[in-house]
């Protein structure tokens, strides 16, 4: 699945484009980080929550919902066996949560566009 | 009253332990301890009542020992020395540590707190789940007859 670098999002996504991912802190990730030792170079454990916004067709194309489902809810399948094999990076980085919400999401906010996708939150623990 | 500017937070706390006296033995673990909790150490009050009268005679009596609980972040570098700290509960008969803590950081001038010799009385072994939330821990509860507040 391809997916866009940052240097080349775009103020809207074409047809041929899709389906793309897009992962980007601007869209609603945020990190928390807390210090876990004492002293003045504490151990931090960071939480990082990112969107993986899958677009998978515009609105209005082909038949809609019912065509595209059987795609998302593969996706989505593939995305959790992925996870099984790939949870731990290392030993210092975990996949805690990923909650996954299939359904129309407009990208990007405020464009006007709007594609059948799903929206992966993963949340996940580093500890550094 | 002014309100204090003193007041301050524990997290540049200095924590070293000692199988061999201080200052030469001395292991700084303020890189892997997590937190420090310390209970006991009541005084004991010798309590009397005699007639004609409702209410009693206090004395102050001995003090109890103390119970210095740590968490730990676990880790297999050398030079966190956890080998050091399982060794202490390990041997038989324990091997007597002592533990000196300065809240403020350990610099000239400010207060630190050592303890009497003690031992470690739980056992300092990694436990935690499988979520990945946080860092692997171990905890080690230290029993230590008194604490002694000293300036550096």
């Amino acid at each position: 699945m391809t997916g866009l670098a940052l240097s080349t999002l775009k103020q809207s996504t074409h047809s041929a484009d899709l389906p793309v991912r897009v992962l980007s802190l601007i869209h609603k990730g945020d990190a928390t980080a807390k210090g876990s030792t004492f002293g003045a170079t504490s151990a931090m454990t960071v939480r990082w929550t990112v969107h993986d916004l899958l677009l998978w067709k515009a609105v209005g194309q082909g038949e809609g919902l019912a065509e595209y489902e059987p795609d998302l809810a593969d996706y989505m399948v593939g995305y959790v066996d992925w996870l099984r094999t790939n949870r731990i990076q290392g030993n210092k980085m975990t996949v805690e949560l990923v909650s996954m919400t299939p359904g129309v999401f407009e990208w990007p906010a405020g464009g006007g566009n709007q594609y059948y996708g799903v929206d992966a939150v993963l949340t996940v623990n580093e500890v550094i | 009253m002014a309100q204090t500017t003193g007041a301050f937070t524990l997290s540049n706390q200095k924590i070293e332990i000692s199988t061999s006296g201080w200052p030469t033995g001395a292991i700084d673990i303020s890189g892997v301890a997590n937190s420090l909790e310390i209970s006991g150490g009541d005084t004991s009050i010798v309590k009397a009542f005699t007639f004609g009268t409702g209410t009693p005679i206090l004395a102050p009596g001995t003090k109890d020992d103390l119970k210095i609980k740590a968490k730990m972040l676990y880790s297999e570098n050398t030079d966190d020395n956890y080998a050091t700290i399982a060794a202490a509960y390990e041997a038989t008969p324990s091997t007597p540590v002592q533990l000196r803590f300065s809240p403020k950081g350990g610099t000239t001038g400010n207060f630190r707190f050592t303890t009497g010799t003690g031992y470690i009385v739980s056992h300092p072994y990694p436990s935690g789940d499988a979520e990945g939330k946080d860092f692997a821990t171990y905890e080690v509860t230290f029993d230590v007859p008194s604490i002694t507040r000293s300036t550096i």
